[in-house]
């Protein structure tokens, strides 16, 4: 069922004119005004750079989250869902492994290019992406459960900023933090580990409070 | 007909039953109607009638177990167990739910697949004549054809009742006569359906009722 649900999910994607690929543009205009805010001086970019990047993701990430479940609950495929015998956990693991391969993954993939701009050492380059990625699951799984919490409510968009801020904030700490570390102890640096824990948070308490929240959302 | 419904089920539909008690439906503050009581099981046609905005819809949402009631009960129960709507129930919205890029095929497959009903897709389509249409993008059908699209979804779901918005709406006489054949075969092999309309109830069983909604006074 999770395969025909990210299937399905992929294909409408691929078909919606390119409307997936909006993230990465605001990901790609983001580090292009950070650099033009920092006056273009490389020596005063580079050690932001990661920050920068770490912020543009967020960003690009939050402003995807309310299209997870708004289309499906505006025409009534999320009620039919509930219907189907399916259970609205595998539903959210799914919408979460659709939204981290549409919306985080060209990210990262995007990011040695946003290195190039701020001349970002490789070792930097290489720690940025493996801290993104192992907070992916963890940024994916918080924006399902705004999404699940918010489908249907007007102005979504903008509580969905005020809901996951405090979730993210954890992340952006030891992600940022993790550049550092990696710079130190390479890949046994804590913060990377402590991201891997987020990580494993997000699955076992995020995934739960997101379906259960679909639940309530769909009575 | 019946050779599609062997085809698709060849084990009698479970022992399916619906029991609304003293129902009272509101929106938005308003109370629609009040002390609604009735039971559907295998082999009934319950036929819903009532003016506009009387409250239809959300009744059938209330028994699909999709709306809660304001008061009163809707219990489901599946041979003789309590159970919950989703085991027993298909819901046509009055509203197509199909996705305007994927193909009929696709958004049929997709569902098949929910239902663990994969093999029946093929026939479903041809049934509800939309076997030509079967790669073309739900974009560019009608809407009648859309409607014929949900009722390839009612058949795939293999759930014993029915619980249909409004069908006939758009649908030329063939797709009225389909939904009339359509529901003869589900009951003829003990399904049961309730079915909300406007343009008047028809006698396509034994077993069939006309309930018709008044707004309390």
């Amino acid at each position: 069922m999770m395969r025909a649900m990210i299937k399905r999910d992929l294909t409408l994607a691929m078909r919606s004119g390119g409307t997936w690929l909006y993230g990465l543009f605001f990901f790609a205009v983001f580090i292009a005004l950070s650099a033009i805010a920092l006056g273009g001086s490389l020596n005063l970019m580079r050690p932001f750079a990661p920050a920068l990047i770490w912020l543009a993701v967020i960003f690009s990430a939050m402003l995807s989250f309310p299209a997870i479940f708004q289309t499906d609950f505006e025409d009534g495929n999320l009620a039919q869902f509930k219907l189907s015998n399916q259970s609205l956990l595998s539903l959210c693991m799914a919408k979460a492994i659709s939204f981290a391969a549409l919306s985080i993954l060209p990210l990262i993939l995007a990011t040695p290019l946003a290195a190039l701009v701020f001349d970002m050492p490789l070792q930097n380059v290489m720690a940025t992406m493996i801290s993104l990625c192992l907070a992916a699951p963890a940024l994916a799984i918080y924006g399902v459960l705004s999404s699940a919490i918010l489908a249907g409510r007007q102005g979504g968009g903008f509580l969905i900023v005020l809901i996951t801020t405090p979730f993210i904030i954890p992340l952006l700490i030891f992600g940022v933090e993790a550049i550092n570390g990696y710079a130190q102890s390479a890949l046994a640096a804590p913060e990377l580990r402590v991201l891997i824990g987020l990580s494993l948070i997000s699955i076992a308490v995020g995934l739960p409070a997101a379906s259960a929240a679909l639940k309530a959302q769909l009575e | 007909m019946a050779e599609l419904f062997s085809r698709i089920g060849a084990e009698t539909p479970i022992k399916a039953r619906l029991k609304v008690s003293d129902l009272s439906i509101s929106r938005g503050g308003t109370p629609l109607f009040a002390g609604l009581s009735t039971s559907v099981s295998n082999g009934d046609i319950l036929w819903i009638q009532g003016d506009n905005g009387i409250g239809k819809t959300t009744l059938l949402g209330a028994l699909a177990g999709l709306n809660r009631a304001e008061t009163g009960t809707v219990e489901w129960s599946a041979d003789n167990q309590p159970c919950e709507a989703r085991d027993i129930c298909a819901y046509q919205p009055h509203k197509s739910y199909a996705k305007p890029s994927l193909t009929a095929h696709e958004d049929l497959t997709f569902w098949a697949k929910l239902h663990g009903t994969l093999s029946l897709t093929h026939h479903a389509l041809e049934k509800v004549s939309l076997g030509p249409k079967a790669n073309v993008r739900t974009q560019h059908l009608s809407a009648g054809q859309k409607r014929r699209l949900a009722l390839a979804k009612l058949i795939i779901s293999q759930k014993p009742i029915w619980i249909m918005d409004e069908p006939a709406a758009a649908l030329d006489s063939d797709g009225t006569a389909l939904i009339d054949e359509l529901v003869q075969a589900h009951i003829a092999r003990g399904g049961a359906a309730i079915i909300a309309s406007h343009s008047g109830a028809r006698v396509l069983s034994s077993a069939t009722r006309t309930l018709t909604l008044r707004a309390t006074t």
